[in-house]
C-alpha cells in the first residue's frame, strides 16, 4: 500500500507546482507581477524646493508627482494634470490609484512597492485616446516617506515606431516598383530600338561584324535583317569610302571623335549620304560600337539649292548702303553686311555671335528679348533706336525688322544711320524748350500775338500775373471793349490816358519797327495801378512781312516806390540820432567836456542834458574804466589803432553801475592828435547778467554730469547723496545743500540724510514734519506740490518764518526746495541755500529740477542695484538648490546650446559619462560620447528645434564600455524673442528595463517550455499512477487471497501428513505424493501473487551478479528437470558487483527462465544466457528457441494478469518490469512468431546512475 | 511428565491435524481456536512451547505476545503465518526474545517438530 500512496502524494505536489507555474505565467502576461528587481537608488524629494524648482518641474514635459505612503497625491505638476485630463485640485489630496481604471490599480501598487522602478502604462481614464506612459517611481525618504513619480509620455516613440514600420513598407513597395519599372524599361528600350526612325546598327568592336540591326537599318540598306547581321560594316560603304569608314571605326574604338558624314551604299547600289553618330557600348559579353545612321541625301540636295540662292542674296546683302543684321530669337547676331560694319565700327568677325544687347543702348536685354518676340508675332516692324559703336559713341538708327521663318526663326534688321537728322530735331526741340523755360521763368512780362491783327494776345506767366489774368484771358490791347465788364485795362503815359492802338505792341506791328521802352501807368480792372516799361518788336517772315509781334513789359512800380523811400530816409535820419535807442555822445578830448549827447544817453544815465554837459566825461566811468580809457588815449597817441569796441562800467546818476559797450570814433585835427570822439553807447547790463546766468547754468549742468557719474560709481545710497550735495556746492557754487527723506512715522518727518556746504548745525534746528505746522515751509510745499519751491528772499518770504532766524544767522539769503520724485512717488526733497537773494534763474531751476530727478533716479537705481544683488544672491542660492535637487534625481537632466555645448548637466549625466559635473559644462556632446551616438542625439535635437515643441526619443550611447539605452524627452528653450537658444533633455536609463524585458521574454519562453514538460510529465505520471493503482488493487486482493489460501492449504498438507502416517498403505502413497506436489505448486502461485503485491523499493546490497545468475539457472535446471541445458555465455560478469536487491533480481531471473522453459519445445529446446559488461551497466539476455510471441501481443506481455499459458496468473513479467524499474534498469523483449524470444535486461552497476 | 504444548489458531481443522501430529510425538497438546481463550490458557498454564497463528480475528499473534510481555509471562513461542516476512512486525515491537521461530504455512512438519522438541528439552534442562 506504501507505493501508491507515495505516488498519489507526488502527483498532488506536481499538480500544485503546475498550478503555481500557470498562475505565475498568467501574472507575467497580465503584467501584475514584475519579473525583475532593481537596486535601490538615490532618493529625491520635492519638499524644500523653492519656486524656481517648481517652475522647472511644472514646465518639464514629464509628468511629476509625489505621493504620501497611503498613495495620496501630495503634489503634481502641470504635465501630469494634462496627462490625466483632470484639474490638479481633483488630483492633489486624492488617491493616486483613483486616476487609473480598477484593473490597472494593482499594477500601480506593485510598481510603488518595488522601490526605484519603471513600468509602462496605458492611461485610459478621462482620456479620449489612450496615452502610453512610462512611470518611474522612487521612494521618498526625506521627511515623511512617500513616493516620487515621473511619468514620461511614450506616444511619440510609439508613433515613431509605427512611422518606421510604415516607411519600411513604403521602401519595400518602392523596391517592388523599381523592379517592375526596370523590366518595363527593358521592354521600352527594345521597342525604341526596333521602331527608331534612325537606322541603328551594332558592330562588334573587335571584328567589325554587325551583330544587331533595327527595322530602319533594314529599310536604309535595303537588306534583309539576317543578311545585314553577320556582314562586315565596311560592306555598308562604297569602295572609295571604305578606308575612311574603317578609320572612323578605329577612332571610335579608341574613344576618339568619329566622322560625322559618310557615303553609304545600299544593296541595290544606291549611294546615299548618311550622318552617323556612334558610341561605344559595353555589353556583358562583348563591347560593340553602336552606329545611328540618318539618311541626309535629300537634305544634301536641298542644301545645294539653298546655297545658290544664298549666293545671290549675299551679293545684295553686301552691296546695299543700309546696314543689314540678322540675329536669332535669342538676340545673337548671326550675320551682318559690310554697311553695318562700317556703321558700327566693328569687324564682321566681332559682330558675329555678339548679343544684340551689346549694340542696343535704349532697351535692356530683357526688353530686347520681348521686342524680338513682338516682331516674331507681327512679322514686321519699324522703329527708331540708338546703337553703340565700337568706340563707345552712340548713334541713332532707323530700323526695319523682318521676321524670317528659318532655322527656328531669325530677325533681319535693316538699319539707316539717322544721327544727323536726330541731332537737328533735338536742337530745335532744345531751343524751343529753352525759350519756353526762359519765358516762364523770367520776371519780365512777355506778350505776343498770334498774327498781325492783335486780336489775340498771349503772354508768359509774368505777363499774366502783371495783368492779373488767367492763361485763358485775352488781354486785348485793341480799343477797350465797353461791353466786356470788368476786363477793361486803362493805360496812361505821364498821367494822360492813351488808346489801345497807341500801345507799343500795336505800334510795332503797325509800323513794322522796334518800339523802344516807354513808361506806362496801367490801371487794372481790379483797381490796381502800376508802372511798367514796355518795349515791342514785330516778327517778320523771310520776306520782311509782319507775321506777329512781341512785347516786353517790366514792372517798375517798386523802383518808383524806392525812389520815394530814399527821399523819406534822408529826412528820417536826422531824427534818428536824436531818438536812437543807443546813447550817442561827442566829447572834446582836450577840454574834457561833452560836446553833444542824445536823449537815449541821458535816459541811460539818469542825468539831464544840462547836468551832463557840465561833467567831466571821465567821471561817469568807474575807476577801472577810467584807467582803461587813459590807456587807449595813449595808444592812439602812439599811432596805434585801439579796438573800436570797448566795454566800460558807467555810473548812473543814482550811483548804480551799468555795463556799457562803447563804439568810439576819434576825430583828429589833421595832425595825429585826437580832438574829439564820437561815442555810441549801448547798455549791456542785462546782457552781462544773462552771461552770468549762463555761467551759473553751466555750473549746474556740470553738477548734473558729475552727479550722473557719481551715480554710476555709487554703491551706497548715503555716500551717493553726500557726494551729490558736495557736487552741487562745488560745481554750482551754492552755499549749503541738504537732502531729506520723508519718514514713515505718523507726522511724516523729513529726516536729513545728506548735506554739504556751510551748515553749522542748521539741520538740527529745522525739524520739518509734513503733518505739522513745520510742514508748510519750502520743503513741505515742494513735496506736496511736487514742484520746486523757490524762496527768493528768506527775509521776506512768510513761508520761511519758522526757520528765518537760524537761516539768517548762517548767512542764507534765499533757498530752493526741489522734490525727489521717483516712479511717481515723492521720496523727499533737496534744499539748496544761497547767500544771494533771488539767484535762481528760470533755466537754473529747470536744470536743478532735472538734477533732482536724476538724483531720485540715482537713488532708485542704487536701491534697485542692491535689490538686484540680493536677488542675484537668492537666485544663486536657488540655483544651487535647484542643482542639488536635479542632481539627486536618477534621471539625466541637461541643457545643450545650439553649438551642442552643455549649459547645464546634473550629477546623473556626469556619473553616466564618467567625469566630474563641473568638467561637463562647456563641453561638446561629441567629446563625452562616441561620435556615432552623438550624431544620432544631435539629429534628435535638430528635430526638436525644427518642430519647436517637445519630443521623445529612445537613444543609445556607449559609456564606460557599456551600451546604455535612454528614454529621452527633449524640449526647446526659447529666449525672450521666441528664438530657440538651447535644447533641454531629460533622459531615463532604461537599459535594465530593456534587459529585464528581454530576459522576461526568455523566462516566459522557458516557463512555457517547462509547463509543456510538466504537462507531459503529469500525463505520464497519471498513466503510471493509474497502472499503479490497478496494480495496488490487485496487490491487496492477491495478498488477501494468498493468505487466506495458505491456511486451508496448511490444513490440507497437515491432513495429508497425518493420513500418510496413519495409513501406512503403499497404495495410498502415490496419491499422497500428488497432493504434496499440488500443495507445492499452489504455494508457488501464492508466492508470486504475494511477491507482486509486496513489491517495494529495493533493499540495495553489493551483489555478485555472476553467482546470482548461476544460482538461479542451477535452481531452475534442478526444478524443471527437463532435458534442456542452459547455454551459459556470461563469463564477462565474473567478478562484477552491482548494487541491487538480490532477492528481487533473483525473482527476475527465475521468472524469465521459467518462461523460457515453458516456451521451448520438448525436444531440441535451447536456452542461451549471454552477457555484456559495459562501463556503467550489465547487459544480460535470455534467448530461447520457442515459438515466439505475435507482434500484437508483444506490447501486452508486461501487463499484469496477461498470459498465454494455460496455467499461471500472468504476473511474471509484470513483476520483472516493476523490479527492473525500481533499479533504474531496462527490460525489453525481442520476438516474433517462429523467431523465438530474447529478453534483454540491463541493470546499472550503481544505484545512483 | 510429558511436555505441554499449546496451539492457538482460528482454523479449527488445522488445529486438530497439527495437534494430532504433535501428540503422536509424545507431547501433551492443548488447542485454542479462540485467541481470547488462548490468552487465558497462556496466562494460567505453563507450556513448554506455544504455537501461535499470526493472523487471527479479534486478537493477533502480536497482540498476544504483547500481553505476555506486559504480564511478564515467559514462554517459548513459534509463530505460524500464511504471510511471509512477518518477522519485521515482531522485531519492531521488540518481541523477538519471546519467539523461538517462524514457520510459513503450509508448514513443513519435520522442521516444526524438531524445533518443538529442542525447545521443550531446553526448558526441562533448566
Amino acid at each position: 500500500m506504501e507505493a501508491p500512496r507515495n505516488l498519489l502524494k507526488e502527483n498532488e505536489e506536481l499538480k500544485n507546482r503546475l498550478k503555481e507555474a500557470e498562475e505565475l505565467l498568467a501574472a507575467i502576461k497580465s503584467g501584475s507581477v514584475d519579473a525583475f528587481v532593481t537596486d535601490e537608488q538615490k532618493v529625491f524629494t520635492l519638499k524644500g524646493a523653492d519656486y524656481a524648482y517648481r517652475i522647472l518641474i511644472d514646465t518639464m514635459i514629464e509628468g511629476a508627482a509625489t505621493l504620501a505612503l497611503d498613495m495620496t497625491v501630495t503634489y503634481c505638476n502641470r504635465s501630469l494634470v494634462k496627462m490625466f485630463g483632470k484639474p490638479s485640485e481633483k488630483i492633489v489630496g486624492y488617491s493616486f490609484l483613483g486616476l487609473f481604471l480598477p484593473e490597472n490599480r494593482d499594477k500601480v501598487k506593485s510598481l510603488l512597492r518595488k522601490g526605484v522602478n519603471q513600468e509602462e502604462f496605458l492611461l485610459k481614464k478621462n482620456r479620449k485616446t489612450p496615452l502610453p506612459v512610462l512611470i518611474s517611481s522612487s521612494p521618498l525618504k526625506l521627511e515623511n516617506a512617500g513616493y516620487c513619480l515621473v511619468l514620461t509620455d511614450l506616444s511619440e516613440i510609439k508613433k515613431a515606431q509605427e512611422e518606421l514600420q510604415k516607411s519600411h513598407d513604403e521602401l519595400e513597395r518602392k523596391v517592388f516598383e523599381r523592379t517592375r519599372e526596370l523590366s518595363q524599361s527593358e521592354k521600352k528600350f527594345r521597342l525604341a530600338f526596333e521602331n527608331s526612325q534612325d537606322a541603328i546598327l551594332w558592330a562588334d568592336v573587335k571584328t567589325g561584324i554587325l551583330v544587331a540591326a533595327n527595322n530602319a537599318a533594314v529599310a536604309l540598306f535595303e537588306m534583309q535583317k539576317d543578311k545585314l547581321i553577320g556582314s562586315h560594316f565596311s560592306a555598308l560603304h562604297p569602295r572609295e569610302a571604305i578606308a575612311k569608314a574603317k578609320e572612323a571605326f578605329q577612332m571610335q574604338a579608341l574613344g576618339k571623335e568619329p566622322l560625322e558624314e559618310v557615303p553609304i551604299i545600299t544593296r541595290t547600289g544606291k549611294i546615299k549620304t548618311a550622318q552617323i553618330s556612334s558610341s561605344v557600348v559595353h555589353l556583358e559579353k562583348m563591347t560593340i560600337i553602336q552606329g545611328v545612321f540618318r539618311d541626309i541625301t535629300r537634305q544634301k540636295e536641298l542644301d545645294g539649292m539653298i546655297k545658290e540662292i544664298a549666293d545671290k542674296y549675299s551679293t545684295l546683302f553686301d552691296t546695299t548702303s543700309d546696314g543689314i543684321l540678322i540675329h536669332d530669337l535669342k538676340g545673337e547676331i548671326l550675320e551682318v553686311n559690310d554697311a553695318y560694319c562700317r556703321m558700327s565700327g566693328y569687324s564682321r568677325k566681332e559682330l558675329t555671335h555678339m548679343p544684340m544687347s551689346k549694340l542696343e543702348t535704349i532697351e535692356t536685354g530683357r526688353q530686347i528679348f520681348r521686342h524680338i518676340k513682338r516682331v516674331a508675332d507681327s512679322k514686321h516692324e519699324r522703329f527708331e533706336s540708338r546703337h553703340r559703336r565700337k568706340d563707345g559713341s552712340v548713334y541713332d538708327v532707323d530700323i526695319t525688322c523682318l521676321y524670317l521663318e528659318r532655322e527656328g526663326g531669325l530677325i533681319a534688321m535693316f538699319m539707316r544711320d539717322i544721327t544727323d537728322r536726330k541731332k537737328s530735331e533735338r536742337d530745335i526741340f532744345e531751343a524751343r524748350q529753352r525759350l519756353q523755360t526762359l519765358m516762364e521763368a523770367t520776371p519780365v512780362g512777355i506778350s505776343f500775338t498770334d498774327d498781325a491783327t492783335c486780336q489775340s494776345i498771349k503772354g508768359n506767366a509774368a505777363f499774366l500775373s502783371q495783368f492779373e489774368a488767367g492763361p485763358r484771358d485775352n488781354i486785348s490791347a485793341s480799343a477797350p471793349d465797353e461791353n466786356a465788364k470788368g476786363r477793361k485795362v486803362r493805360y496812361f503815359i505821364d498821367g494822360r490816358e492813351i488808346a489801345g492802338q497807341q500801345l507799343p505792341l500795336q505800334r510795332a506791328i503797325k509800323e513794322n519797327r522796334v518800339i523802344p521802352p516807354v513808361e506806362l501807368e496801367i490801371l487794372l480792372p481790379s483797381g490796381k495801378r502800376w508802372f511798367s516799361m514796355v518795349s515791342a518788336a514785330p516778327i517778320n517772315d523771310a520776306q520782311g512781312r509782319v507775321l506777329s509781334g512781341v512785347a516786353v513789359t517790366i514792372d517798375v512800380t517798386e523802383r518808383k516806390k524806392s525812389e520815394k523811400a530814399l527821399e523819406d530816409a534822408e529826412r528820417k535820419y536826422r531824427e534818428l540820432v536824436k531818438y536812437a535807442p543807443a546813447g550817442i555822445y561827442e566829447i572834446d578830448l582836450r577840454k574834457k567836456r561833452f560836446i553833444s549827447v542824445n536823449d537815449a544817453m541821458l535816459q541811460m544815465l539818469g542825468f539831464s542834458r544840462e547836468e551832463l554837459v557840465g561833467l567831466d566825461p571821465l567821471s561817469i566811468l568807474d575807476p577801472e574804466s577810467q584807467e582803461h580809457f587813459q590807456k587807449r588815449i595813449k595808444q592812439w597817441l602812439k599811432g596805434e589803432e585801439p579796438d573800436k569796441l570797448v566795454e566800460y562800467k558807467m555810473r548812473a546818476k543814482d550811483g548804480h553801475y551799468l555795463d556799457a559797450a562803447l563804439e568810439v570814433s576819434f576825430t583828429t585835427n589833421g595832425s595825429s592828435k585826437p580832438l574829439s570822439a564820437t561815442i555810441v553807447c549801448h547798455d549791456v547790463t542785462e546782457q552781462k547778467k544773462a552771461e552770468k546766468k549762463l555761467k551759473q547754468l553751466n555750473r549746474t549742468l556740470k553738477a548734473m554730469s558729475d552727479s550722473n557719474q557719481a551715480m554710476m560709481r555709487a554703491e551706497d545710497e548715503l555716500k551717493y547723496l553726500e557726494e551729490i550735495c558736495k557736487i552741487i556746492v562745488q560745481d554750482c557754487g551754492h552755499f549749503m545743500v541738504w537732502v531729506g527723506f520723508i519718514g514713515t512715522d505718523e507726522a511724516k518727518a523729513v529726516r536729513p540724510v545728506a548735506q554739504a556746504g556751510f551748515e553749522e548745525n542748521y539741520l538740527k534746528t529745522v525739524n520739518i514734519a509734513l503733518e505739522t505746522e513745520r510742514g508748510l515751509g519750502p520743503t513741505g510745499m515742494a513735496i506736496r506740490s511736487r514742484r520746486p519751491y523757490i524762496c527768493k528772499n528768506i527775509l521776506t518770504d512768510p513761508n520761511f518764518a519758522p526757520w528765518r532766524e537760524e537761516a539768517l544767522k548762517r548767512g542764507y539769503a534765499s533757498s530752493i526746495a526741489l522734490p525727489l520724485i521717483s516712479a511717481n512717488k515723492v521720496l523727499g526733497a533737496i534744499n539748496i541755500y544761497s547767500r544771494e537773494a533771488d539767484p535762481f534763474s528760470e533755466q537754473e531751476v529747470q536744470l536743478l529740477s532735472e538734477l533732482s530727478d536724476d538724483m531720485a533716479y540715482g537713488i532708485t537705481a542704487i536701491r534697485l542695484r542692491i535689490e538686484h544683488a540680493k536677488a542675484e544672491d537668492a537666485l544663486a542660492a536657488s540655483r544651487d538648490l535647484l542643482q542639488s535637487i536635479i542632481d539627486n534625481t536618477p534621471h539625466l537632466i541637461y541643457i545643450l546650446d545650439l553649438e551642442r555645448r552643455f549649459l547645464i548637466a546634473n550629477k546623473a549625466v556626469a556619473e553616466t559619462v564618467g567625469v566630474r559635473p563641473e568638467e561637463l559644462i562647456g563641453k561638446r556632446r561629441e567629446e563625452v560620447m562616441p561620435p556615432e551616438f552623438a550624431r544620432n542625439h544631435d539629429a534628435n535635437d535638430q528635430q526638436v528645434i525644427k518642430k519647436r515643441s517637445p519630443m521623445q526619443f529612445e537613444e543609445q550611447a556607449d559609456f564606460k564600455g557599456r551600451t546604455t539605452t535612454f528614454l529621452s524627452s527633449k524640449f526647446p528653450l526659447f529666449d525672450s524673442r521666441k528664438r530657440i537658444y538651447a535644447v533641454a533633455g531629460i533622459s531615463s536609463d532604461i537599459t535594465d528595463r530593456k534587459k529585464a524585458e528581454d530576459s522576461l521574454k526568455e523566462d516566459k519562453e522557458l516557463f512555457e517550455k517547462m509547463v509543456q514538460e510538466r504537462t507531459r510529465e503529469l500525463f505520464e505520471a497519471q498513466i503510471e499512477l493509474e497502472r499503479a493503482k490497478r496494480l495496488s488493487d490487485i496487490g491487496v486482493l492477491a495478498a488477501t487471497v494468498a493468505h487466506e489460501l495458505r491456511n486451508p492449504l496448511a490444513a490440507i498438507s497437515m491432513a495429508a501428513h497425518n493420513i500418510k502416517r496413519k495409513a501406512k498403505n503403499p497404495e495410498l502413497e502415490s496419491h499422497l505424493v500428488n497432493i504434496d506436489k499440488k500443495i507445492a505448486e499452489s504455494d508457488q502461485i501464492i508466492n508470486n501473487l504475494l511477491f507482486y503485491s509486496r513489491l517495494k523499493p529495493p533493499h540495495y546490497e553489493k551483489v555478485d551478479i555472476f553467482n546470482l545468475l548461476e544460482e538461479s539457472i542451477a535452481a531452475m535446471e534442478e526444478k524443471r528437470k527437463k532435458d534442456v541445458p542452459v547455454m551459459r555465455n556470461f563469463e564477462t560478469l565474473k567478478g562484477v558487483f552491482i548494487e541491487a536487491d538480490p532477492l528481487q533480481i533473483k525473482e527476475v531471473f527465475n521468472n524469465i527462465l521459467n518462461n523460457a522453459y515453458d516456451a521451448v519445445p520438448q525436444e531440441k529446446g535451447q536456452i542461451t544466457v549471454t552477457s555484456e559488461d559495459e562501463t556503467d551497466l550489465v547487459n544480460i539476455s535470455f534467448k530461447d528457441n520457442g515459438e515466439g510471441i505475435r507482434e500484437e501481443l508483444l506490447e501486452k506481455v508486461f501487463d499484469p494478469f496477461f498470459t498465454t499459458k494455460a496455467k499461471g496468473v500472468g504476473l511474471g513479467l509484470s513483476v520483472c518490469r516493476q523490479i527492473i524499474n525500481f533499479h533504474n534498469g531496462y527490460i525489453r523483449i525481442e520476438s516474433g512468431p517462429g523467431k523465438g524470444t530474447n529478453v534483454i535486461v540491463k541493470l546499472p552497476k550503481k544505484k545512483d546512475v | 511428565m510429558s511436555k505441554k504444548i499449546l496451539i492457538i489458531d482460528d482454523d479449527k481443522e488445522f488445529c486438530e491435524e497439527l495437534a494430532e501430529c504433535i501428540r503422536e510425538e509424545g507431547f501433551y497438546v492443548e488447542c485454542a481456536t479462540d485467541p481470547l481463550q488462548g490468552q487465558k490458557l497462556i496466562l494460567s498454564g505453563d507450556y513448554d512451547a506455544i504455537i501461535l497463528d499470526y493472523k487471527m480475528p479479534e486478537l493477533s499473534g502480536a497482540d498476544l505476545l504483547k500481553k505476555m510481555r506486559t504480564l511478564k509471562v515467559k514462554g517459548n513461542v513459534f509463530i505460524l503465518s500464511g504471510r511471509p516476512f512477518v518477522e519485521k512486525v515482531f522485531e519492531e515491537e521488540g518481541l523477538l526474545d519471546l519467539i523461538g521461530g517462524f514457520f510459513a504455512k503450509p508448514v513443513d512438519m519435520g522442521s516444526l517438530l524438531e524445533k518443538i522438541r529442542n525447545a521443550a528439552s531446553r526448558k526441562h534442562d533448566k
